[in-house]
């Protein structure tokens, strides 16, 4: 009796102090995502990717062989001028193609704010109260990389299905390379003639999608890193964009091109259509975001002994 | 145990600028305590490395007891701090502002939503509870500050400059608001408007270029000035006022006497007695048949008492290292 007493009141001793520190974190959290939400920067990007979604998906729809030929239409030129093969795999490759290679700017100028712009002043009437640095900056870094995501999940997730219910496949047909992993190849009837195009697979497409989605939650990490860092905005977006940029393109010149974008870029159509092996895959996500925490943690740190 | 305790206290930002060097005070649970210095003193760093907002260079700031640190908040909800000019999140409400702040100090609901009510009430913002922060005045957001500042009930109150750009009905208000607080906290009250602190504080604490030159009660600070100052204003014609001055620069009790329209500036010769020179002052003067309107002396004047600490610090120079190692 006495230990049941004395464990229901351990037990809500615990949970008291665990309210105790959400309740701050919580606060930096969702306060943060309101002010996003009133951004312009996330406001323009989520109908930047919207927009170009859409322009996707009708250029998708419509007759995929004409691009690169004399009728093709001008989306079809801009979007594939040279592959010719706009299966559904590779129309969602070039969707997140773009994620890679565009909107991780977007991404660095949302972020590279964060922390340094709220520096001085307001940050004064927020961490004199009763929050430590951690949680000041986990409310920060965690709503940062929802608002990251939630716009790319809410645009691709959508644009994804249609692709994928409305891909039309007539025939599939398996294939088995030399490494043991699988091709799934379609038959997809254009309205004029025939072309072999990629199909999805269901588990490829959503280790794409998640490769991506481990980039996007890297960069916002670096982004929230970096404004953590400087004490200027424009220092820390500027050298985001430096840094993510230039490491692309330092890992796709050297010869380390295991976790470069370029490769990233290139194998999506294969990943999505189900060529892929799972193991290097896992390794690959789970280095990201082991990268991700590992950067994040580094970052709290010098938060938690830098002046505000 | 003491409310606030720093030792040795310095900050050097960036290896360039010695904001702060070797601060050593001591607040006793209760005081209401007046910051004093002239811009760039440290007033400001002193009382951010006491929150934790800043790390010590050098030294440490204990508050009850206990080490203030950036991670500290357990420490911090003892605290209630109103920064200059508080600029708080424009696109919120005084409502959402305040149950925003009272969930940063981890208070549940049904403490946090009655307590903001009554700060709303307390501090005059009920008219304008639902209005954004961004279209409020000075006045009203300094008073939200405050009210933030109470929020979780602090043992320990930190105010910085929280008359500034007030006018005077909001300055009496916020004035009077202090005095009642400090009847059962710790009050630190950092302020340029020396009258400010002369009325609510009982202990001053005054730096200067970065370093403590006096702490005490502000009685010691007063006594510490020339009490052998007075200024007497006069009226009358010019020509009687400038008699009354040449015959009491005359006096041998007085060792100066100089005047600026109708008031004559005052500087008795040392001596335990003020009272029987400054009545033989007064009679010289009404035999010169001007009328006397005021006198005060200059020496109880809080501001005449910090002007000379200031000047008798910045005068010192050299000496000043070698007292402070000596000590």
């Amino acid at each position: 009796m006495w230990n049941q007493t004395r464990l229901v009141g351990l037990r809500e001793q615990l949970m008291r102090r665990l309210r105790r520190w959400f309740l701050p974190y919580s606060a930096v959290f969702a306060n943060d995502l309101a002010v996003l939400a009133q951004s312009w920067v996330l406001r323009a990007w989520l109908v930047l990717t919207a927009l170009f979604a859409l322009v996707t998906l009708l250029d998708h729809s419509s007759p995929p062989s004409t691009a690169g030929h004399p009728g093709g239409t001008i989306v079809a030129a801009l979007l594939h001028p040279v592959d010719t093969t706009p299966g559904p795999a590779h129309t969602i490759a070039q969707l997140l193609k773009f994620y890679v290679v565009v909107w991780v700017s977007f991404v660095v100028v949302l972020t590279g704010g964060t922390i340094s712009s709220e520096l001085g002043v307001v940050a004064d009437s927020v961490l004199s109260r009763g929050i430590s640095r951690w949680q000041y900056f986990l409310g920060k870094w965690t709503s940062r990389l929802v608002a990251v995501l939630g716009v790319y999940l809410l645009v691709m997730v959508p644009t994804t299905l249609v692709i994928w219910l409305g891909s039309g496949v007539d025939q599939v047909t398996t294939e088995t390379h030399s490494e043991g992993d699988i091709t799934t190849v379609a038959v997809v009837q254009a309205p004029n003639q025939f072309v072999i195009a990629r199909a999805i697979r269901p588990v490829g497409l959503v280790i794409g999608l998640a490769r991506v989605a481990a980039l996007l939650a890297l960069v916002a990490t670096c982004g929230v890193a970096f404004s953590a860092s400087f004490g200027s905005t424009v220092i820390s977006i500027g050298v985001g964009w430096v840094s993510i940029y230039g490491t692309g393109l330092i890992l796709s010149v050297l010869d380390f091109a295991y976790f470069s974008p370029a490769r990233l870029v290139q194998e999506l159509p294969s990943v999505i259509s189900g060529t892929y092996v799972a193991t290097p895959q896992a390794w690959l996500i789970g280095g990201w975001v082991g990268l991700t925490l590992a950067i994040a943690t580094l970052s709290g740190i010098v938060m938690a002994r830098r002046d505000v | 145990m003491s409310a606030v305790e720093t030792h040795n206290l310095t900050k050097i930002y960036q290896n360039r600028h010695i904001a702060l060097n070797g601060v050593t005070v001591c607040t006793e649970p209760g005081a209401i305590v007046g910051l004093l210095g002239p811009n760039g003193a440290g007033k400001t760093t002193l009382i951010r490395l006491i929150l934790g907002l800043h790390r010590p260079s050098a030294g440490w700031v204990e508050v009850f007891g206990r080490q203030m640190t950036p991670n500290a908040a357990v420490l911090r909800c003892r605290v209630g701090y109103l920064p200059t000019a508080p600029r708080l999140p424009p696109q919120m409400t005084p409502i959402t502002y305040l149950d925003y702040v009272g969930k940063l100090f981890g208070l549940p609901g049904e403490v946090r939503k009655p307590r903001l009510a009554a700060m709303i009430r307390a501090v005059d913002l009920l008219g304008a509870s639902a209005q954004k922060l961004s279209g409020l005045s000075t006045g009203m957001l300094t008073r939200l500050g405050i009210a933030a500042s109470l929020m979780n009930e602090p043992e320990l109150l930190v105010w910085d400059e929280p008359t500034y750009g007030l006018d005077p009905e909001a300055r009496r208000f916020t004035i009077d608001l202090m005095k009642e607080l400090a009847r059962n906290r710790t009050l630190i009250l950092s302020s340029h408007l020396l009258h400010d602190v002369d009325e609510v504080c009982d202990h001053a604490v005054v730096l200067n270029q970065g370093q403590l030159i006096f702490q005490g009660t502000m009685g010691e600070l007063k006594g510490r000035m020339r009490r052998n100052h007075f200024e007497l204003q006069l009226e009358g014609k010019t020509k009687a006022i400038e008699t009354a001055r040449a015959n009491v620069s005359k006096l041998a009790s007085v060792r100066s006497a100089s005047a600026a329209g109708p008031r004559i500036a005052i500087e008795l010769t040392e001596s335990k007695d003020v009272a029987s020179p400054l009545a033989e002052v007064l009679m010289t003067v009404a035999e010169a048949g001007v009328g006397l309107v005021s006198i005060h002396s200059k020496g109880q004047q809080t501001e005449e008492a910090f002007l000379e600490l200031v000047e008798s610090d910045e005068a010192r120079g050299f000496t000043r290292a070698t007292d402070a190692k000596a000590a």
